[in-house]
């Protein structure tokens, strides 16, 4: 049910359907989470079409989510190699962290969901960079 | 919503506290880190690595209880915590940072409770 479901939304989705490399391996996030916990998918293209469209398809209620996310945890338990399905709980709750933000922030397209996550992680490194050189200015620095 | 709201207070104060440590000047962040602690820089740059992976856990983890504009504030003081204790061991792996971060998360809680 999810697969035919899913084959609709591949031809209906804008975040899926988007050609050229604007969404050519993006989110980025996703590919570094499949290579972390779930590296045979890698190789698996439709899979990872699944799953995007898991990630970006509008919603619905919470209900759908949750028997969507039900039937795609299947979907990939069945796909996966043994040793990697004690990390399948782990890879389905960073695909809930996308969908939310992707909800939240009425993110539509990977490109989107990339450039949230960089902007946040450039914001948070400068400023603790920041947070952590401004008190020393007083204390080390005897040039002034 | 007291509980959400004494989290996202207790966060911001955390990063109060430690926007006051006093380190010295350094030109990156793994340089700062590193100064901060001299084990610092390997971690630092553990940490860097799977920000990502951590937000995006976290956020799926807490999504029940915490919005993601939330989740960023529970990370970003998890990090800064993170970032003043030991260099984690050779097989410390994301889902070893991800038990920290609850555990994290759960000091918050009982902490805003009491």
């Amino acid at each position: 049910m999810l697969m035919e479901k899913n084959i609709h939304h591949l031809h209906s989705q804008r975040a899926v359907e988007v050609p050229g490399p604007a969404n050519q391996d993006r989110p980025k996030v996703l590919y570094q989470a499949i290579m972390t916990f779930v590296p045979s998918l890698r190789a698996q293209t439709y899979l990872i079409a699944i799953i995007k469209v898991f990630v970006f398809s509008p919603v619905a209620n919470a209900d759908c989510v949750a028997t969507d996310r039900q039937e795609l945890q299947r979907t990939l338990k069945a796909s996966l190699e043994p040793a990697e399905q004690d990390n399948l709980e782990i890879f389905m709750t960073i695909l809930d962290g996308m969908k939310e933000a992707v909800i939240h922030y009425q993110l539509h397209t990977p490109q989107e969901l990339d450039e949230l996550l960089q902007a946040r992680k450039d914001s948070f490194f400068a400023r603790w960079c920041s947070q952590l050189q401004q008190p020393a200015r007083g204390k080390y620095d005897n040039t002034k | 919503m007291n509980r959400i709201l004494k989290l996202v207070g207790l966060v911001q104060a955390i990063l109060e506290s430690k926007k006051r440590a006093s380190l010295p000047l350094a030109p990156s962040f793994s340089a700062v880190a590193s100064q901060a602690n001299p084990i610092g820089q390997r971690q630092a740059g553990f940490l860097r690595a799977h920000y990502e992976l951590l937000a995006f856990w976290a956020m799926g983890r807490y999504r029940h209880t915490l919005t993601p504009d939330q989740v960023w504030l529970l990370v970003d003081g998890f990090l800064v915590d993170e970032s003043q204790k030991a260099l984690p061991s050779e097989g410390f792996h994301l889902q070893d940072l991800c038990l920290r971060l609850e555990v994290f998360a759960d000091m918050i809680f009982t902490d805003s409770e009491l």
